[in-house]
């Protein structure tokens, strides 16, 4: 009797230690061999516009620090949804462990991101997607941005005056919001008129070509507001050939190089620089958490400075105007 | 009041809790021992391998930095430059031959050396009077913002280096670059006749750092006098405030290292000779120390096992301790019980084979002294017949008889004569010395004397017969065995009856045993008295008056002699009658020495 307990307990100890060593083999096994893989799917390749090569710096630099496998893939510019689409599709079929969309239309997307959820393939946004439907959005909040940007320029045109806005294509939420953040504001002020909204896509040029159009359909137009890089350099660029800087009060979103040209020559008034790199940084590092099943938040919001002429030379600002890519 | 012991434990589980519990106690003791020696000794090795790595790291920065400034002095001294600016021909067409000469040297540095990014040289107006080419100065340009043309003004002739920063005087491009610095001073030593700036670029530091850090945990960074980042690896997560590090702490701190445990960091600082640039190496203290949590499931593991092993180890040995004990253990108990033939293994301890020899000699010798008991009675008994039969002369007896049957034939009375004959015949075999066996022939036949005798007494009353088997005739048989038990039918079985009674002897074989019965039709014996027949001490004084050798001597003289399955058995039916019967073993003279 006593025997038997006896050669019980040593089965007992001897199944629990070997199940502990297991477990210590498989945790450090683990951590060592499996590296994670992530595929970020940017809006655009195209290297003439430094915002999406800083968001995927700081992706890479962020995989590079959680030791991740990183893939980007991205139509060549931001109008292209279709390629987006199946660049979507053909990272699916890659099996990775996390999908870091910036959507160029999310209800377009969407059936894509339920069909990666579906393969247990962790979605999440970056830039551009949905703050509310809990996958975890990293990126501007460009609601209380415009709201910012829209009441600078309220401010600047002394409370009346017509203005046009030129926006990126309004397919995709971040020019959403910002005309709805921007709209909200000029509601405020009944003798503030805007007199045209224009998606113009994907285009400088063609934003350019609109800006002048309006210029002289509207002689005495007060104000444009332009809601990315590409819209502001096409608009800047419509100033400058109108010679209407000063008379003009120009408005935008982003300081890419050729815009904080512009507003040194007083061509651009007022900016919301938005935090590209640690957009791709952040979003990594959510697509770890989640990969690591760890709670994220609905919407990680990687700030925004509002720049004009006066801040322009401040060092905090130039560190975040001229992205330090060293590597 | 004494506490309440608990117990007694056996000595196995004794063994097996205090061997266990002190394993395991002596294992974790050792563990923390070990672990506090490992983190002291991993956080000195780290210490001093950061210490290697930044002098390193110093040495090659300082050569670096030697070698650029002699090229920056070579420069400033260009003959041609300075002839330009004393007299400055910006705009004469006199200073063309003297630009196109330091032009032609200035730009072909930038191509020798590709840590130069560029090269720019300002007249006593900050106004350009080299760019490389490529390059375009901004309309509204305005170099004496700058902080590297600030701190040139502030060192007055010395070449000075500033802090990472981006170049935003010129169109696109704007790099990042590290601006070295001076004003150009006329030979008065006092004059400023312009100012020169050469562009480092970044990555020549990144080389040299991640040249110089072969470490494979930590980083490095720089930092100047006042506390700005000039080289950091994720300078833009720095730049964009989504790391930091402790620099206030750094900068207050005398000492070359500093832990800081709650951003899980440890700074090894070490500062640039003859500059304002300190280098700093970090090392994360989790990655230094072995990792606690996987440490721990080690050390539970491992002591788990120990507790195992020492388990099985004091199992094993307690069961060698153990086990020849409860050997001795069981031994003993078979003695209490009366089995002195019990032997103990001499396999097991020192001590307990010790024990047990001990206990083997104890029980030799016990048996020993029994034997030598028994011996002794017998001889005692022995000695006791032979005092009584030397207490009769039987020379003198046998002579008194011969004359008596001599005179009773001499006067003719038969009657006597043959008494006399059957008492002679009686006390010759009775008091024949010698041997304590003697033939069954030849005891019936002292019975028969005896009978005889008897008849001649109770004439009318007694009858008597003796049969013997021949095969039992020459069959040996204890001396004088018969004869009282006849002796009792006659007193306790007929002459109490009053009445004529027989009395049947009979001797036969019954396979290897002699049977001798002795039957008579007298009184009986009432059961309360047969029950305790053979123990003369519950028995009526009466009985045990005459003869002197009870029934209770005969059964111990033939157990003695032969075992104790051999003996007397009485069946007796009360005013009925009572058989006798005697078993004792066939044997004959020749079998036996005795």
């Amino acid at each position: 009797m006593r025997r038997k307990y006896f050669t019980i307990t040593i089965v007992i100890l001897i199944t629990a230690i070997i199940a502990v060593v297991a477990m210590f083999y498989k945790a450090t096994m683990n951590t060592e061999i499996q590296k994670k893989r992530v595929d970020f799917i940017v809006k655009s390749t195209s290297t003439s516009f430094d915002f999406w090569q800083i968001v995927m710096s700081g992706a890479q630099e962020g995989a590079h620090e959680f030791s991740l496998d990183i893939k980007f893939r991205g139509p060549s510019n931001e109008e292209n949804l279709s390629e987006q689409l199946s660049l979507i599709d053909q990272s699916i079929a890659e099996n990775p462990d996390a999908l870091i969309i910036a959507a160029i239309d999310v209800n377009a997307v969407m059936p894509y991101v339920e069909k990666a959820e579906k393969k247990g393939i962790k979605v999440l946004w970056v830039d551009s997607g949905r703050s509310d439907d809990g996958r975890c959005f990293v990126g501007t909040d460009n609601i209380a941005a415009s709201h910012f940007l829209a009441q600078k320029m309220a401010d600047s045109l002394g409370g009346r005056g017509k203005i046009a806005i030129l926006s990126h294509s309004m397919n995709t939420s971040t020019a959403q919001d910002r005309l709805r953040g921007f709209k909200a504001v000029m509601d405020l002020y009944p003798d503030i008129k805007i007199v045209d909204t224009v998606d113009t896509g994907d285009s400088s040029d063609r934003t350019r070509v609109k800006a002048e159009e309006i210029l002289h359909k509207y002689p005495d137009l007060d104000g444009f507001f332009a809601t990315n890089a590409i819209t502001s350099i096409g608009v800047s660029s419509a100033i400058a050939k109108l010679n209407c800087s000063g008379y003009v009060k120009n408005f935008a979103f982003d300081a890419m190089i050729p815009q904080t040209e512009a507003m040194e020559k007083g061509i651009l008034n007022g900016t919301i620089v938005q935090q590209a790199f640690n957009m791709g940084y952040l979003g990594v590092k959510m697509a770890v958490e989640k990969i690591n099943n760890h709670h994220v938040e609905d919407a990680v919001y990687t700030g925004f400075t509002y720049v004009d002429s006066t801040n322009l030379k401040e060092e905090q600002i130039q560190k975040q105007i001229y992205p330090f890519l060293s590597k | 009041m004494r506490k309440k012991r608990f117990g007694p434990f056996n000595i196995r589980s004794l063994i097996i809790s205090f061997f266990t519990t002190f394993m395991i106690v002596v294992f974790i003791v050792i563990s923390l021992v070990f672990y506090s020696f490992t983190v002291v000794n991993m956080k000195t090795r780290a210490v001093n391998e950061n210490k290697v790595i930044l002098s390193q790291m110093n040495n090659s920065i300082s050569r670096y930095l030697t070698m650029t400034e002699d090229l920056f002095q070579i420069m400033k001294d260009n003959y041609s430059l300075r002839k330009y600016l004393r007299y400055d021909y910006s705009d004469q067409e006199v200073g063309d031959d003297l630009k196109a000469q330091f032009s032609a040297t200035l730009s072909s540095i930038p191509d020798l050396r590709n840590d130069i990014v560029s090269i720019f040289i300002f007249n006593r107006y900050n106004r350009p009077v080299y760019i490389p080419d490529g390059v375009s100065m901004k309309d509204n340009a305005d170099i004496t913002k700058t902080i590297w043309y600030k701190a040139a003004q502030a060192a007055k002739g010395q070449s000075v280096i500033t802090t990472t920063q981006v170049r935003t005087f010129t169109l696109e491009p704007n790099p990042w670059v590290i601006p070295l610095s001076a004003e150009i001073l006329d030979t008065d030593g006092k004059t400023v006749i312009g100012t020169i700036l050469l562009e480092l670029n970044y990555k020549v530091i990144d080389n040299i750092c991640s040249e110089a850090d072969i470490g494979d945990k930590g980083y490095v960074f720089m930092i100047d006098s006042s506390g700005n980042i000039v080289y950091h690896p994720q300078l833009q997560l720095i730049y964009t405030g989504l790391k930091s590090e402790q620099i206030t702490n750094i900068m207050n701190t005398d000492s070359d290292t500093l832990e800081m445990p709650e951003y899980n960091k440890m700074y090894t600082v070490s500062r640039l000779p003859d500059t304002d640039f300190t280098l700093i190496r970090v090392t994360y203290i989790d990655e230094i120390i072995p990792n606690l949590n996987q440490l721990t499931l080690l050390y539970v593991v491992l002591i788990l096992l120990v507790a195992l092993l020492s388990m099985l180890g004091s199992t094993q040995l307690s069961g060698y301790i153990v086990r020849p004990l409860r050997k001795l253990d069981e031994g003993v108990l078979r003695i209490e019980q009366g089995d002195l033939d019990v032997r103990f293994s001499d396999k097991g301890t020192v001590e307990t084979e010790h024990l047990a020899s001990s206990l083997n000699s104890m029980l030799d010798r016990i048996n020993e002294l029994m034997k030598q008991i028994v011996n002794n009675q017998q001889v005692i008994r022995q000695s006791e017949l032979k005092a009584l039969q030397s207490q009769i002369n039987p020379h003198f007896l046998s002579n008194t008889l011969e004359s008596i049957i001599w005179i009773a034939e001499d006067e003719g009375n038969e009657r006597i004569s043959n008494i006399a004959i059957a008492l002679a015949n009686y006390f010759r075999l009775a008091l024949a010395g010698g041997s304590d066996v003697l033939t069954i022939e030849d005891e019936l036949e002292h019975v028969r004397s005896y009978l005889v005798i008897q008849k001649m007494r109770y004439e009318k009353y007694l009858d008597y017969s003796i049969r013997v088997a021949d095969e039992v005739r020459q069959c040996l048989t204890v001396k004088l065995i018969v004869q009282p038990i006849v002796e009792n039918a006659i007193y306790h079985g007929i002459k109490d009856t009053g009445r004529h009674g027989t009395i049947d002897i009979s001797a036969r074989g019954d396979g290897n045993n002699v049977i001798i019965e002795v039957t008579d039709d007298g009184m009986g014996i009432p059961p309360s008295v047969l029950r305790n027949i053979f123990d003369p001490s519950k028995q009526p004084r009466r009985r045990i008056h005459h003869g002197g050798v009870g029934l209770k001597n005969i059964r111990e003289r033939i157990k003695l002699l032969y075992g104790d399955e051999y003996g007397v058995e009485i069946m007796s039916k009360y005013r009925c009658g009572t058989t006798v019967r005697i078993t004792i073993p066939k044997r004959y003279r020749e079998d036996t020495d005795a």
